[in-house]
């Protein structure tokens, strides 16, 4: 959403394709029942959204699949309900482009990448050092402030006996 | 993982303590719900739960050694003005 990755699956698809389109079609079935999930779920938040949601593919087969009713002779055994997309791109829902594989973000999900490939998927994945730091480093700065606190009651008892102990939870 | 790794379980010598390797790579599958980059990494190991092969184990040495050094690495969400959805699907 945005430039915020929300969602992201990886898993074997319980299917046997046929045809490497046959795969991507299926893949983009799943995708679109997600994408409808998370624009109701959009709506019930009330935030909808004016534009249709925008599923990008790398298979030019599939993406004709979507948008043009015809059958094919390699496609006429595909399931009847991986078709719920072509309702979708009919009724405007859904949009279908098309996407180069050098591009494809989804690559990191699916396939092995060299490392300079997946350094970059994974910066466009916006999975970056973050800047924060996390609850496991929080650890070691209570454990600093405490010594601190130690020090401090060393230096002067009598404040020190006045001030309340920090929560360590709190600090996070 | 290198591009050119496969993995099998055909063939091969059975890794010894196989608990040690579900309990490991269980604990990844935690991990994998907030980290994408190791999405696909873990579905492969996974796949191996119930006969582990050494060269699975080294597999997952190896992503325990990319986790040592990206310990700082997550996901980053940006505050958004635009609710934009976009998909990007793939198989392969």
């Amino acid at each position: 959403m945005g430039s915020s990755l929300i969602s992201w699956s990886c898993k074997q698809q319980p299917i046997v394709a046929k045809s490497s389109t046959e795969a991507e079609y299926k893949a983009i079935a799943n995708a679109a029942a997600e994408l409808t999930w998370f624009k109701s779920i959009l709506h019930e938040l009330g935030l909808p959204s004016q534009y249709s949601p925008i599923l990008w593919c790398d298979n030019i087969g599939a993406t004709y699949l979507t948008s043009n009713p015809i059958f094919h002779a390699r496609t006429k055994h595909i399931e009847i309900d991986f078709h719920f997309v072509r309702d979708q791109v009919c009724n405007k829902e859904l949009m279908f482009q098309f996407i180069s594989s050098k591009d494809q973000l989804a690559d990191a999900l699916t396939k092995p990448l060299p490392p300079l490939k997946f350094r970059q998927v994974q910066l466009n994945l916006n999975v970056r050092d973050l800047p924060s730091r996390l609850r496991g480093s929080v650890e070691n700065q209570v454990m600093v402030t405490e010594m601190k606190d130690e020090d401090q009651k060393l230096d002067q008892p009598m404040n020190a006996a006045i001030e309340v102990p920090r929560d360590p939870n709190k600090q996070s | 993982m290198a591009s050119n790794c496969h993995l099998t379980s055909t063939y091969g010598t059975p890794f010894i303590d196989i608990s040690l390797y579900q309990s490991i790579v269980g604990s990844m599958q935690y991990l994998a719900l907030t980290r994408p980059d190791l999405a696909f990494v873990v579905h492969k190991v996974s796949k191996f739960m119930h006969n582990p092969f050494d060269t699975h184990w080294l597999t997952v040495k190896h992503i325990l050694r990319y986790l040592n050094h990206s310990v700082l690495t997550g996901l980053f969400i940006a505050k958004n003005v635009d609710f934009k959805l976009q998909a990007y699907s793939d198989s392969d």
